[in-house]
């Protein structure tokens, strides 16, 4: 912290005395390049953080901008009200943009978005009201407690007090619990919601986002140059905007703002050969793209490697305290559920209860509805027909998100970590149990959030070294080897202190030693008054961990018993378990005493 | 000869060393299995000899070629098929596609794809169905059968038990064995020690990025080490 206090002295200083030594013309490049930074931010937060393809950044500079230039040369609004009410202006184009994205992403989210900005281009170029392509001149100054603000210098002034608060307020909010749940639903919506983020609402807000930040650049573009016109909001400027944040690097806040700073005087030096200019800003993209794919901010990393160090290791799991004895109740109740995929029938009439405290197992052939049926209990599928009960309320059909704040966790077969976030982040996700509507605090009460944030974070620690995993704390997943990867994932389960906890095949990948270790974190689980519903294949931890069994073969429960009796099932024996071989065992050693 | 060798192979990420002074031989219808805890670097040392992984060594060849400087998709063309850990089937494609991927590098006219669907039948009854609406088990078969597609002389195989019911887990050790059998060279990183001992002939042991032990597969099953640490005994 006092580092950082240290580095930034100088460079706000720096910025406060850099008017002293700036001719008029370039202090007024300045202004426009510190307007484009703000744009740059936000389009950041969208694009980068929270992953959503956002073309439409240009145009909420527009609707500031023209906002204010329309209020206040046509009603005679004085300029601070016409500021706020462009501000709110530009946040309902903001949500208005962000309405697609709750049905597409990636490239399709890019297309609309673009198709949007134009839509606005054309509007300002052909109505009456906003001065066609002439656009509109002779916004009023400012009024700023008599400080004359049509000076450029004076006027960098204003600009660099509310860049600092945008940029904190950025900063802020990638580094708290909100931030960190748009870059989980960058990396994996599907996993992200089933943590307990409300992705739709995410989208909105990183669209809300995108078009305050859009407002507060267009205000401040509309008071410095008091004239407004179409080809300011063009897609070539939309386009420099996007070379700006990747360029900088886009996940990165701070790379953004470089980006955009740099980039901005680059465009006054090629203004001679601005024939040229788009050419050359695309090939500094591509060759950005291709050897700096973090951009500049990723940089630092890039040249300064990480020095050899130790081998991290994994620590052994501390149990949790044995919870009290509990009344028996049904915890998951499955009632006659049926999935239909186009007439491929996955689940047909799956019925079974589980007690709460209980280690239920699924087992059976590949293709058998397994996992489907986790995903219906997760929400990821609505099911055709039938009922789920959790702690007997009706949860069928809520949204995985809802689940999770009822109290459902699981892991996935395939292991759907956050890729690109470290270890104690995808923890952090998993602990933060608030709801989207809670973010008004964001900017009411940041030292709430703040302290909210210290909270999680120290709970983020107990929860990875109870994992033995805080060797791998800063670690990003994908370097690490699957079972490592696969405890990661269910103490990001546990993390979202569940009432249920879904482990789809826990013991892929794990030898002989770990899958005894894995049973014992389970176990404890188990006995800390978490009901857990386990699908695996490895019969072994299956017979030895499992309280009781239901086996699945084509959609249909075929068997549902205790370890021994649905073993010697012929039915079972037929379809699932044949003459082969188990995965490793804890169990062998008895087997293996009786073969010989 | 089609020998694969592997003279001094080291694997880093960044400062961590994930596999080091890694060293083997593998022949046309010889086996070898590599075994060893989470992050002993089993699946580091496959992805560098495919050269998918930052690596060093003093020596990767296959017969007479030097491997050191080849690009991936080079290798399969020369006969080294790979098994990649997780699958990484094209979940758009159907399975029949997903198939003919595996065949690029010869005449999409004169492929084992028959083969294939004798092995596993599954994927024939499936085979116009896109991979990513398979269950798990059944997209390890299709992995495993796009691999086979190039007539591979040596197989890379990384878990490909991982996700398999124990039948299949039976049906995979059996179509490995007959492959062996008919002169494939196998290398199999496996958790599953079990299976492994029942494939292969031969046998590494992982620790920490280095061989801690090599020895025949029957050996090995006998350990009382190995046994109390792989088989979990």
């Amino acid at each position: 912290m006092k580092r950082r206090l240290l580095l930034l002295a100088p460079i706000a200083v720096a910025a406060w005395l850099l008017p002293y030594g700036l001719g008029g013309y370039t202090m007024h490049v300045v202004d426009v390049a510190v307007i484009f930074a703000i744009l740059a931010i936000g389009l950041g937060l969208t694009m980068g953080v929270a992953g959503q393809i956002n073309l439409a950044q240009v145009a909420f500079f527009g609707v500031g901008a023209y906002t204010v230039a329309i209020l206040t040369t046509r009603t005679g609004l004085s300029f601070w009200p016409a500021a706020v009410l462009a501000i709110l202006a530009a946040v309902a184009a903001g949500l208005l943009v962000g309405i697609p994205a709750l049905r597409m992403q990636s490239h399709y989210l890019g297309i609309v978005t673009l198709g949007l900005a134009l839509g606005f281009i054309n509007w300002v170029t052909n109505a009456g009201i906003a001065g066609r392509a002439e656009g509109i001149s002779n916004i009023p100054v400012p009024p700023l407690f008599g400080i004359d603000l049509s000076s450029g210098y004076l006027f960098y002034y204003l600009e660099l007090v509310v860049f600092a608060l945008v940029l904190a307020f950025a900063l802020f909010v990638t580094r708290s619990p909100l931030g960190r749940r748009m870059r989980a639903m960058r990396d994996d919506g599907l996993a992200a919601g089933a943590l307990g983020a409300e992705i739709p609402l995410l989208r909105m807000t990183a669209f809300v986002l995108s078009g305050l930040y859009g407002g507060v650049a267009g205000l401040l573009y509309a008071g410095l140059i008091q004239f407004v016109a179409p080809e300011t909001f063009s897609i070539s400027n939309m386009f420099l905007l996007l070379a700006m944040v990747i360029i900088g690097g886009r996940a990165s806040v701070i790379g953004c703002v470089i980006g955009a700073l740099g980039l901005a005087f680059v465009r006054e030096a090629l203004l001679d050969v601005s024939a040229y200019a788009q050419l050359g800003y695309g090939i500094v993209v591509v060759l950005v793209v291709v050897f700096f794919p973090q951009g500049l901010a990723g940089l630092p990393a890039q040249v300064f490697r990480r020095k050899a160090r130790e081998r991290p290791r994994l620590a052994p799991f501390v149990p949790y305290d044995e919870a009290p004895p509990t009344p028996a109740r049904t915890a998951l109740e499955i009632d006659q559920v049926t999935k239909r995929f186009k007439g491929l029938v996955a689940l047909q009439d799956v019925s079974l209860s589980v007690p709460v405290r209980e280690i239920r197992g699924i087992v059976g052939p590949n293709g058998s509805g397994k996992t489907t049926l986790f995903n219906v209990i997760s929400g990821f599928y609505t099911p055709t027909a039938g009922r789920v009960r959790l702690d007997g309320n009706a949860v069928t059909g809520l949204t995985p998100y809802r689940l999770s704040l009822e109290g459902i966790a699981r892991t996935f077969q395939n292991l759907r970590l956050f890729e690109d976030l470290t270890v104690r982040d995808n923890v952090l996700v998993a602990l933060d149990r608030t709801r989207t509507s809670w973010i008004w605090r964001y900017l009411a009460l940041p030292w709430a959030v703040a302290g909210y944030d210290r909270s999680l974070r120290g709970r983020a620690e107990e929860v990875l070294q109870r994992f033995g995993l805080s060797d791998f704390a800063d670690a990003i997943p994908r370097l690490l080897p699957y079972g490592i990867q696969r405890r990661v994932e269910i103490a990001r389960a546990m993390a979202s202190s569940p009432s249920l906890l879904l482990l789809d095949e826990p013991a892929a990948g794990l030898n002989g030693d770990e899958v005894g270790r894995l049973a014992e974190i389970v176990r404890s689980i188990r006995d800390s008054g978490v009901t857990v519903v386990v699908i695996e294949h490895n019969m072994g931890l299956v017979m030895s961990l499992c309280d009781h069994i239901t086996v699945l073969s084509g959609g249909r429960v075929i068997a549902d018993g205790s370890p021994d009796e649905v073993a010697v099932d012929p039915r079972v024996v037929e379809a699932y378990l044949g003459d082969s071989m188990t995965a490793p065992t804890e169990r062998e050693a008895e087997h293996d005493h009786a073969d010989r | 000869m089609t020998t694969l060798t592997v003279e001094g192979l080291s694997v880093r990420y960044g400062g961590v060393r994930a596999a080091h002074n890694v060293s083997f031989t593998v022949e046309p219808g010889q086996s070898l299995g590599i075994i060893g805890a989470n992050g002993a670097g089993k699946t580091s040392t496959l992805k560098a000899i495919m050269g998918l992984a930052p690596r060093q060594a003093r020596a990767i060849r296959f017969g007479k070629d030097d491997l050191l400087r080849a690009a991936p998709h080079t290798l399969v063309r020369r006969g080294i098929g790979y098994v990649p850990e997780g699958r990484h089937v094209f979940p758009g494609l159907t399975v029949e596609k997903n198939l003919l991927l595996g065949a690029y590098c010869r005449s999409w006219k004169n492929t084992p794809i028959a083969e294939i669907y004798d092995l596993f039948p599954v994927l024939g009854d499936m085979r116009h169905r896109p991979a990513g609406t398979l269950s798990g088990g059944q997209q390890q078969m299709l992995a495993v059968g796009r691999a086979l597609m190039c007539r591979p002389k040596v197989m890379l195989l990384d878990e490909p038990s991982m996700g398999l019911s124990p039948i299949l887990v039976g049906e995979i050790a059996n179509v490995l064995k007959r492959l062996n059998a008919d002169g494939l060279g196998i290398v199999l990183v496996e958790q599953n020690a079990k299976l492994t001992f029942e494939v292969t002939t031969t046998c590494l042991v992982m620790e920490n990025g280095e061989i801690a032990a090599t020895g025949t597969s029957r050996e090995l099953r006998h350990d009382p080490q190995v046994r109390r640490i792989y088989l979990g005994l």
